[in-house]
């Protein structure tokens, strides 16, 4: 009887000592997995950083947008055209054409703000996305051609990406 | 009897414990094996996504949406490193109602025991890539813009890191512009003095001719006199009309198919900004800047471009059209009080 009970203890000890590894390795695992994730989701971070402030450079730039050759003066630093900018937010028929290049590159809004010395708002595209967004932005000069020499203005390009 | 028989029951219940500890030792061995395996899986499978996010960041170039280089640069080059030994492909999908601008899908595929790997495949909206299917692990990337007159987009030029070029009888300013993209990205790619080169390098180049010469893979020809400005490059048998270098170097690096499809893309873009130009010009006629500018004859030159089953003096006639109309839009912008683009 007493050499069962012994047997009996042994075999309640080794379910306890299994049950004791396994939930240690579980939690090995689980703190294995959380440092990973936190690894992965930095890259993903300095990624997405990356990918939007060379997105705000990539709109910025874009031809439909950019300054004429007159303002040479700013060559090598981004500059909207006023007269280009109007008429690309008001020209729905050329605005849709692009519909397609700026969902593609995950882009939910593109907006430019004039903010000095006048306020005005343009709205370049917008998909009315419910997913969750990220916003970037940059000051930009916003140039107009007139026939005296020009002018510009201070303004913010901003953009939204979808996250996921 | 009863001592004897209590005996055999111990024995029998010994017996029962050892078989019991073989059993857990099974079932723990089993785990530690099955956790091993499972996190060595785990971990293979991401590296191997890991060394595809490293590769798409790497051909970022050529996928990400948007370019700016013309704005800042005449042109630049690099080279692109992908995780192992791939070849690139680059497919074009022409233009059509829903999709006005048409599209590159760029994608890496490695072969492994015979089987295909597929690794990175993505469509880029706002690129024209220009390149020939090629298998390296690192490739040489090159961009320009594309003013016709106006900067309608920047071109990506591709071609494996391997590839050697050997120019004969080129002109000057090509000479001086691919050694000066050379000298910014540190590589030897393309070469000009076709006699003094390594015996290994020639019989590995490409040999392309300005004029024709024998023994040739790509002959370039002039058209109307224009210094190998507008003309016409022969590659497989296949004719690629250009007009500028950035057109040019487009139809050395790429497959005729390719180019055909890009260039439809190109003129598809280029007449959607030619609308916004006419636009422009009215909103500068609002603010008395009085100018004149001939968008009409070389948008329709565009238009005309973007049509299929063109004949070679069809093309011939639309580029010299966009060469001629391009100058004299040129002249009427340096002159104008506003200037257009």
């Amino acid at each position: 009887m007493k050499k069962n009970r012994q047997g009996q203890m042994k075999i309640q000890e080794m379910a306890f000592v299994l049950i004791a590894f396994i939930f240690l390795l579980g939690l090995l695992l689980l703190f294995f997995a959380r440092f990973q994730m936190a690894q992965i989701q930095d890259i993903s971070d300095q990624i997405r950083i990356v990918r939007g402030q060379n997105m705000l450079q990539y709109v910025a730039n874009l031809p439909e947008l950019n300054c004429p050759s007159s303002f040479s003066g700013l060559a090598g630093r981004s500059c909207i055209d006023y007269d280009k900018l109007k008429v690309f937010v008001n020209n729905g028929e050329i605005n849709k054409k692009y519909e397609r290049i700026f969902s593609s590159a995950y882009l939910s809004k593109i907006e430019v703000d004039i903010v000095f010395p006048t306020n005005e708002t343009f709205v370049l595209y917008n998909s009315n996305t419910q997913n969750n967004v990220q916003a970037y932005k940059t000051y930009i000069p916003v140039c107009e051609e007139d026939s005296q020499k020009g002018s510009c203005k201070i303004g913010i390009v901003k953009i939204w990406i979808e996250t996921s | 009897m009863i001592r004897k028989l209590n005996k055999f029951e111990l024995k029998k219940n010994q017996k029962g414990v050892v078989e019991f500890g073989w059993i857990f030792s099974i079932i723990v061995g089993a785990i530690i094996l099955f956790f091993a395996f499972y996190f060595v899986g785990t971990q293979l499978m991401q590296k191997e996504n890991m060394n595809q996010i490293v590769s798409s960041q790497a051909l970022d170039v050529l996928y990400t949406p948007f370019s700016y280089v013309g704005s800042v640069a005449e042109a630049s080059a690099s080279v692109a490193k992908i995780d192992k030994t791939s070849t690139l492909t680059v497919e074009c999908s022409g233009i059509t109602g829903s999709d006005p601008l048409g599209y590159n899908e760029v994608s890496t595929y490695s072969f492994y025991k015979g089987e295909k790997n597929i690794g990175i495949s993505r469509r880029a909206y706002d690129k024209y890539v220009f390149a020939e299917d090629g298998t390296e692990k690192y490739f040489f990337v090159m961009s320009k813009p594309l003013n016709m007159p106006w900067r309608i987009a920047d071109l990506v030029y591709t071609f494996p890191n391997n590839q050697s070029y050997c120019f004969i009888g080129s002109p000057t300013n090509i000479r001086n512009e691919l050694q000066g993209l050379e000298n910014a990205s540190q590589t030897k790619h393309f070469f000009f003095d076709t006699e003094n080169i390594d015996s290994e390098i020639k019989s590995k180049c490409i040999n392309v001719c300005f004029g024709t010469t024998p023994g040739c893979d790509i002959v370039v020809n002039s058209l109307k006199q224009s210094n190998y400005v507008l003309g016409y490059t022969v590659k497989n048998n296949k004719k690629m009309y250009y007009y500028g270098n950035t057109l040019l170097y487009a139809t050395l690096f790429s497959s005729p198919e390719l180019y055909e499809c890009n260039l439809k893309r190109l003129a598809s873009r280029a007449s959607i900004q030619r609308d916004l130009y006419i636009e422009k010009d009215r909103v500068l006629k609002q603010k008395q800047c009085y100018s004149l500018f001939s968008l009409g004859p070389l948008g329709s030159s565009f238009d005309n471009l973007k049509k299929t089953g063109l004949t070679d003096r069809e093309k011939e006639d639309i580029f010299a059209g966009i060469k001629t109309n391009s100058e004299l839009l040129n002249n009427q912008n340096r002159g104008a009080d506003c200037a257009l683009y």
